[in-house]
């Protein structure tokens, strides 16, 4: 019961903490995930420069740890002139690192829509753009979609190493409260309990996401 | 030059001739077709047969390009393309693809959309034919091809059969004025395929313009005008149907008919 209360009595501080979090989130997968359909695109360009810009900013997003990235951008942006909040540094960071791993997820789906599929939108009049968008495009989404609702958790926990650069979400608030009450462990452990239990939710409707997009698979 | 979102129908009459002439294909430095001429007239049925191998497919998908050919010319109800060198520009190929309609071994039906869409969406995007308008259009086919309760389900529901004969629909649906048919019934069991043959048919009956890759011999012998048989890339021989498969003049054709007949 002691618990319950104490968790109660740090909720009113936690939530706006939750909401940077999911902020956080939110515009790093809204900017990540088309981000990385753009990469994945230009990765299968014919022009080469395209594949090379494609190529550079998709292996520093994943060749570097979100961590490091966030550090990075934090420190050298002021130095090149550029001042912004430490949300939007954090927003840019994660948003590069979904982008360059999201864009692997497309180019995975792309490729594995069979080339038959493309051949019949060629036939029917459906080239470049249109075929893209109307024949290939859905079907590697779908293919896509599992992976992609992986990362967008991965994300949300990743978003708490935005901590390290001030940014007031979940995770420092919850390290606010441990500083002044000392009692570290249960804090944390309320603070995983909020993580767990939205990832479950938001797996849930991934599952049901899927089952939508699958219905045309369906034989009965 | 912006998105394009496919072309109108051109403004010239069409005719549903074919004429191909040296055309050839290689893939580096192994030549798969050599100096391949066919000349088609409007309403003619032509069954291409000939062992694995041949080069069959690969000059089917070279009239609509879908192979780059290497060399020769070809002319398909006004459109004509010159292959070599260049591709061809945008609107010459918009052209020669919509004057052909073609019809897959594997059908590759939109798994993602319902038959209707599989058979409205093109129009729309390519004719810019009006919801109403397309559907009108896929009702008359799917009545066609004897599948008007089907509009509404996806592919994967139907059976092989039923999904060949609407990828037929969906090629009708543009009104191509020849159609390239790639084995359409190789994936099918024997039974199934003939509800396909019969659409074939009555399409060879309606008087369209055919051009049928195929292993099924009655088909050969009784539907189409005439027979061209290929071998090693090029074309063996090529006569009326009657005559090629009685009396062919080509030892190798012999040699393949006598396979295919004796079994």
């Amino acid at each position: 019961m002691d618990i319950l209360t104490q968790w109660l009595g740090w909720l009113p501080n936690l939530t706006p903490g939750l909401f940077v979090s999911l902020q956080l989130t939110g515009l790093s997968l809204l900017f990540g995930f088309p981000l990385g359909l753009l990469f994945a695109v230009m990765a299968a360009a014919k022009l080469a420069p395209l594949q090379w810009i494609s190529f550079f900013f998709v292996e520093i997003g994943r060749g570097l740890p979100a961590l490091v990235l966030l550090y990075l951008l934090y420190f050298s942006l002021p130095d090149a002139g550029i001042t912004l909040t430490s949300l939007t540094t954090a927003i840019i960071a994660l948003t590069w690192n979904t982008g360059a791993y999201a864009s692997e997820y497309f180019r995975a789906g792309l490729a594995a829509v069979p080339l038959g599929q493309k051949e019949a939108a060629l036939t029917s009049g459906l080239r470049g753009w249109t075929g893209f968008r109307f024949i290939i495009l859905p079907q590697a989404l779908r293919i896509s979609t599992p992976p992609l609702a992986g990362l967008a958790v991965l994300v949300f926990q990743g978003s708490a190493l935005a901590f390290v650069i001030a940014v007031p979400e979940l995770m420092s608030k919850a390290f606010e409260i441990g500083s002044i009450t000392f009692e570290y462990l249960s804090v944390y452990t309320l603070t995983a309990v909020i993580y767990g239990s939205l990832t479950l939710v938001f797996l849930g409707l991934v599952r049901l996401l899927e089952q939508r997009l699958g219905r045309h698979l369906q034989r009965n | 030059m912006g998105l394009s979102f496919g072309t109108k129908a051109p403004p010239t009459a069409l005719s549903g001739t074919v004429e191909v002439s040296g055309l050839g294909k290689r893939y580096g430095v192994v030549q798969v077709l050599s100096d391949v001429n066919l000349s088609m007239a409007e309403g003619e049925v032509v069954s291409i047969i000939g062992p694995s191998g041949a080069g069959k497919s690969t000059f089917l998908r070279c009239l609509n390009y879908l192979e780059t050919p290497s060399e020769g010319t070809i002319a398909i109800g006004g459109a004509h393309v010159v292959a070599g060198g260049k591709l061809p520009d945008k609107a010459s190929l918009d052209h020669l693809r919509r004057v052909t309609g073609m019809v897959f071994q594997s059908f590759n039906l939109f798994p993602h959309l319902t038959v209707m869409e599989n058979i409205t969406l093109p129009q729309r995007k390519v004719l810019g034919s009006s919801k109403e308008q397309a559907e009108e259009v896929a009702n008359k086919l799917l009545k066609r091809v004897g599948l008007p309760e089907k509009a509404m389900a996806y592919p994967a529901r139907l059976s092989g059969g039923q999904q060949q004969r609407i990828a037929i629909a969906r090629a009708l649906a543009l009104s191509p004025k020849v159609m390239l048919f790639d084995e359409p019934t190789s994936a099918l069991d024997p039974e199934i395929g003939l509800e396909v043959l019969a659409v074939m048919r009555d399409l060879a009956d309606e008087g369209m313009t055919m051009l049928v890759v195929t292993h099924e011999m009655h088909f050969a012998r009784d539907v189409s005008n005439r027979i061209m048989v290929m071998g090693n890339g090029g074309v063996l021989e090529i006569g009326p149907s009657e005559q090629v498969m009685s009396d062919p003049q080509n030892e190798r054709t012999r040699q393949f008919l006598k396979a295919v007949l004796d079994r």
